[in-house]
């Protein structure tokens, strides 16, 4: 959709599915990459995070979408950082000490693959020097976490990264195999809370909250046995040894984080006009700087979660949609300046002022 | 002194919460660690309190 950018500003919207919370659309193997897809197709910008666009073995190169790490996510949002686009990254791996041998050949042979097929960036790879140790939990509230038991180990390997010129860093850690086997099920017939994935947003966030680089994550964990009754949700993790290719696919051209405008050209988050996310997980820190006026808040039912934190609890206005299919027409109609109400069937007449237009939401 | 990481929930009052809801719950995390991962979990209507699960850094 290119236009003439010369008379009209560019449209930015922020999609937001929260990792560990059991999203219904995106919970999973990426399955929220169609939505990035198409929203992206109706906006001049497209900022999301890595649990949208990770599809492990699978990604899709979608050239005006932004990878930004969760927690860079958040700063930007809150105006702290901003995005400065790139050509490309060199992208460090850091490997943990705990992935044994065979399966640490198979990340490094995913990392030769995306270099050699993809043409892609990398340093030389790092070994952290004691293994990280992931821990998993869960929460009353039913969202995953974790974490690891040597962030210093994590760090320090991360350091000598960037020090072979890295400029943007891969981690990734020896997840355990032994995960409850309901929970397991569950998540690979895409229903329930993916068991890793708050594990998975503490390592990345630490990485970014220290050196404020890109940063992604993928887990190494053994194959599981053939299940022929998989979700199409979940399958995009069955189909290889490694998740890594679509880390390095998306770190490839993740924006570089700048801490002030002197840093040159970047986009701001008083440039959004538009935050969508799942309608249950308005509380997140992102979803919540970003709830403000002149943006365009779009809470989405059809993407339920474990959570019940919708936006008029925090007292914040949405406009509320049934799936993303409405969603991106919506976020159409908001880019060409078109008001909703005039796609329905019943425009509103005009009232004295006071007393407003009904609402469009349900 | 090593770093960690600690998992921790707090209770906030979105009655007493002033201006900018971010920073807020920011400052109370700080007063446990340095905030990495946070989000508002579950919101009583009656009370108006906000339960946020979080994870936070200290040096130990």
């Amino acid at each position: 959709m290119v236009q003439d950018m010369c008379h009209r500003r560019p449209y930015t919207a922020v999609l937001v599915v929260p990792t560990g919370i059991g999203a219904a659309i995106g919970g999973y193997a990426g399955d929220a990459l169609p939505v990035a897809r198409g929203l992206a197709a109706v906006v001049d910008t497209l900022i999301t995070h890595p649990n949208v666009m990770n599809g492990a073995q699978l990604y899709w190169p979608v050239a005006n979408a932004l990878y930004v790490e969760g927690y860079g996510l958040d700063q930007f949002a809150a105006g702290r950082w901003g995005l400065r686009p790139v050509h490309g990254n060199r992208i460090g791996l850091v490997l943990d000490q705990g992935i044994e041998t065979e399966l640490r050949w198979r990340h490094l042979q995913a990392a030769e693959a995306t270099r050699a097929t993809l043409g892609l960036n990398l340093t030389d790879y790092v070994v952290t020097d004691a293994p990280l140790g992931v821990a998993l939990r869960t929460a009353v509230s039913g969202a995953t976490w974790g974490t690891i038991q040597q962030p210093d180990a994590l760090l320090r390997a991360v350091e000598k990264a960037l020090a072979a010129g890295a400029t943007a860093i891969a981690v990734v850690a020896r997840f355990p195999d032994d995960t409850d086997d309901t929970v397991l099920q569950n998540y690979r017939q895409g229903q329930g809370v993916d068991p890793l994935a708050g594990a998975e947003a503490v390592i990345s966030h630490l990485v970014v909250r220290t050196f404020q680089v890109p940063c992604a994550h993928a887990p190494a964990l053994s194959p599981l046995p053939l299940d022929p009754k998989i979700s199409p949700k979940s399958a995009a993790e069955e189909i290889g040894y490694t998740f890594l290719p679509c880390v390095l696919a998306g770190l490839s051209r993740a924006p570089q984080f700048v801490m002030t405008t002197a840093q040159g050209t970047a986009l701001w988050a008083d440039q959004v006009d538009a935050i969508i996310a799942p309608t249950s997980a308005w509380g997140g820190s992102a979803v919540l700087s970003l709830s403000r006026p002149g943006v365009q808040a779009i809470a989405v039912d059809a993407n339920t979660t474990t959570l019940d934190v919708p936006a008029a609890t925090l007292g914040l206005p949405v406009v509320r949609v049934a799936s993303y299919l409405e969603a991106i027409g919506l976020i159409a109609a908001h880019r060409a300046g078109v008001h909703a109400h005039a796609l329905t069937a019943q425009v509103p007449r005009l009232q004295v002022v006071g007393q407003g237009f009904p609402p469009l939401d349900r | 002194m090593a770093l960690v990481t600690q998992f921790i929930t707090l209770e906030i009052s979105l009655v007493d919460a002033q201006g900018d809801l971010v920073a807020w719950v920011e400052a109370a995390l700080a007063e446990q660690g340095y905030p990495l991962r946070w989000a508002i979990t579950h919101v009583d209507p009656g009370s108006r309190m906000a339960t946020v699960e979080a994870v936070v850094t200290v040096q130990s």
